[in-house]
């Protein structure tokens, strides 16, 4: 009687432990096809896992690799979605912090500043990441930088030794940047010198000559006493070509802050080495 | 109400369709995406009619347009929508929808019944304007 | 006897030893894992599941998930592929029905009528109330309207007749009486298609042109009198043509919102196809 319990207890366990290993292997398969760049039947696989996991062993691993292949797919929503569910199944405070940055960078990519500013602000907070800080810092740089904050992004890579290429470019870039209050100023006192301060000459021109052409016509109008032609071709027409003046100047400055940008994030992208969004 | 339902039944199921066609790897682009729908100062044209009408809308944008601020809440806006126009139509059918256009520019009353574009522009598409028209587009 | 007894348990025990050789992928762990992903509304990556069973073990009710997945993809052809080849199994009835629902998704007629009648009497109605649906869309009538009342429960008769009423009794407006209107006195034509702000705004615009046109005559300035009388014609034909264009515009809206209407009433009783047969989940 004895040796047939013992048997049928071996081959139980032989079992579970059968399963068990299953459950990895068929996670390792899952994590071939992720290194692989086949990111859709990665999450194929790893969601067989999940389904299988009885005992919600890989429950972590799982949502951690599909968010990470959704998100090598360009699918950002649904990688949030598998982060929070990582997020909820951390193991240790490290897998906890990862997966937080995970979703703080994914953010920043995704231009939710404000978001992602609070999501740093809590982890800030939370003591069991006090060591953490130049991490955090770092993070909040990313995030400026992607705001168009160049000022302050270039401060806080400032306060950390590695991050000192980014700082110089942030200098660089806020260095180059055109003001756009002092753009429409010049516009205000003299019509088109904003449009030629953002190297933008043809229009600049075009817009004194007609702001002196009907500046012309206004003036003489009134002083020929014709005050109905004064009213009508100062409000249409000289009104009109200022407030294009104005609003050119503003937009040219803008444009060309935006070439900045976008050239800027796009070298970072290309060539920056470093831990990036 | 109806409204309300429609919106949970489709960002309920909104995950699930992304994954209702295969996909690749997809890199995701730091570059902002930029508005690019701007005019076309080309002159080419199909006739000398098209070439005639163009090259005035073009004088027309580079010395005046250009220069007077954006004044036209619509896409396309009044100079392009009567290009387009003749060209869907003939100048008379043309020259009457631009005329309808213009007063609807100074509207200044109610602009609520149309759509908004991606550059936050009124969509306003002569199509929806053309005697024969089968199949409006827009609103 | 219990020697006996744990003998068996532990042959059971080896033999499912060996049934994990395959792993995940034993097609009863393949067919459970694509009914939750089916259930989770991930239908490709269900039908892929189901199609690997099936390639190893034909079977008809595999075949008929497969076809729901795609239907529920709205990827319809596929759809009609699949039920297409169930038509004589033990499925038929439920892959006709479907194919019905499909020909209505897709704004085809029906060909179902030249079909042999559904025997299950549920099926039946179903396939009544839908025929007479599509029936509907093309266009609505009194003599339908009536022959609803024997398929249709109460509440659904209800809803009919308030359908019937908006699509039939909505109040239309004539692309030529708003143009006639706008030439008699502009802006009165847009006013007509209820698009008052620019109705008003002719009517001011062309006011204006005329008055500076009528003012200039008087004050002997011939040619500032013809270009406001040019402005004042531009406006006032481009009002014409606007106002024409409106009505048409209007009644193919509201015909637009009808319609929609409709599909999403139908869309929320699942086109009178009985839910259960579109797959279960809890």
């Amino acid at each position: 009687m004895k040796p047939l319990w013992l048997i049928f207890l071996l081959v139980i366990s032989v079992k579970v432990g059968l399963a068990q290993a299953q459950l990895g292997t068929q996670l390792a398969y899952a994590e071939s096809l992720f290194a692989q760049e086949k990111y859709f039947d990665a999450i194929t696989e790893a969601k067989r896992v999940a389904f299988f996991d009885s005992t919600e062993q890989y429950v972590f691993e799982v949502n951690s690799l599909i968010a990470d292949s959704y998100k090598n797919g360009g699918k950002l929503s649904e990688a949030v979605q598998y982060y929070t569910k990582a997020e909820m199944s951390a193991n240790t405070a490290d897998e906890l912090f990862a997966t937080k940055i995970k979703i703080i960078k994914i953010n920043i990519l995704r231009r939710a500043f404000y978001l992602a500013n609070h999501q740093l602000d809590e982890l800030e907070k939370d003591s069991r990441f006090a060591s953490d800080s130049s991490t955090l810092q770092y993070w909040r740089g990313w995030n400026d930088l992607f705001h168009d904050d160049w000022q302050n992004a270039a401060a806080r890579f400032g306060k950390i030794d590695s991050a000192a290429a980014l700082k110089n470019i942030c200098q660089e870039v806020q260095k180059k940047k055109y003001s756009v209050s002092f753009a429409k100023g010049l516009s205000i006192i003299f019509p088109g010198a904003g449009q030629i301060y953002t190297g933008n000459y043809v229009s600049g021109v075009l817009s004194l000559g007609w702001n002196v052409l009907f500046g012309y016509l206004t003036v003489q109008a009134f002083s020929a006493e014709r005050v109905f032609d004064g009213v009508v071709i100062g409000a249409m027409l000289w009104l009109r070509f200022y407030n294009g003046n104005l609003s050119n100047a503003a937009k040219f400055a803008e444009e060309k802050n935006s070439m900045l940008y976008n050239e800027t994030l796009d070298y970072l992208q290309k060539n920056y080495q470093g831990n990036k969004p | 109400m109806k409204i309300v339902l429609f919106i949970l039944i489709i960002s309920s199921s909104l995950f699930a369709q992304t994954d209702w066609q295969r996909w690749q790897k997809s890199e995701i682009n730091y570059v902002e995406e930029t508005d690019n729908s701007g005019r076309s100062y080309s002159l080419r044209a199909d006739d000398p009619f098209e070439f005639l009408l163009k090259t005035t809308a073009v004088t027309y944008w580079f010395f005046i347009s250009d220069v007077d601020g954006d004044n036209c809440p619509f896409d396309p806006s009044c100079s392009s929508f009567f290009l387009e126009s003749v060209k869907a139509s003939n100048l008379i059918e043309g020259t009457l929808m631009f005329a309808d256009r213009f007063t609807r520019d100074i509207n200044v009353f109610n602009r609520s019944n149309y759509p908004v574009t991606k550059s936050r522009r009124l969509a306003d598409p002569p199509e929806k304007y053309l005697l024969e028209n089968s199949h409006p587009k827009g609103n | 006897m219990r020697s006996y007894f744990f003998f068996c348990l532990l042959v059971i025990s080896i033999s499912s030893l060996f049934a994990q050789e395959r792993g995940l992928l034993t097609p009863e762990k393949r067919k459970a894992f694509a009914d939750y992903l089916f259930c989770e509304k991930d239908y490709l990556r269900a039908a892929e599941e189901f199609e690997a069973v099936n390639n190893e073990n034909q079977n008809d009710s595999l075949q008929y998930k497969i076809g729901l997945c795609f239907l529920k993809m709205g990827e319809y052809e596929k759809a009609k592929h699949d039920f297409s080849q169930l038509r004589n199994s033990s499925l038929g009835e439920e892959s006709r029905l479907l194919t019905l629902k499909i020909a209505f998704l897709q704004n085809e007629g029906n060909k179902e009528s030249t079909e042999p009648s559904f025997k299950n009497e549920v099926y039946k109605t179903a396939s009544l109330r839908l025929t007479m649906a599509l029936k509907i869309k093309e266009r609505i009538t009194q003599t339908n309207l009536i022959s609803l009342g024997n398929i249709l429960d109460e509440n659904d008769k209800v809803d009919f007749n308030t359908i019937f009423l908006n699509k039939e009794r909505w109040q239309r407006k004539s692309p030529f009486a708003a143009a006639i209107f706008s030439a008699i006195l502009p802006g009165a034509g847009k006013i007509y298609t209820k698009n008052y702000g620019d109705g008003i705004t002719s009517l001011v615009v062309t006011g204006l042109f005329t008055f500076l046109c009528y003012e200039n005559i008087l004050a002997g300035h011939p040619t500032r009198a013809w270009i406001f009388a040019g402005l004042t014609g531009f406006f006032y034909w481009g009002n014409v043509y606007g106002s024409y264009i409106s009505a048409r515009n209007y009644n193919r809206e509201k015909e637009e919102e009808l319609n929609s209407e409709y599909e999403s009433y139908l869309g929320s009783k699942n086109y009178f196809v009985p839910e259960e047969i579109e797959g279960k989940c809890k």
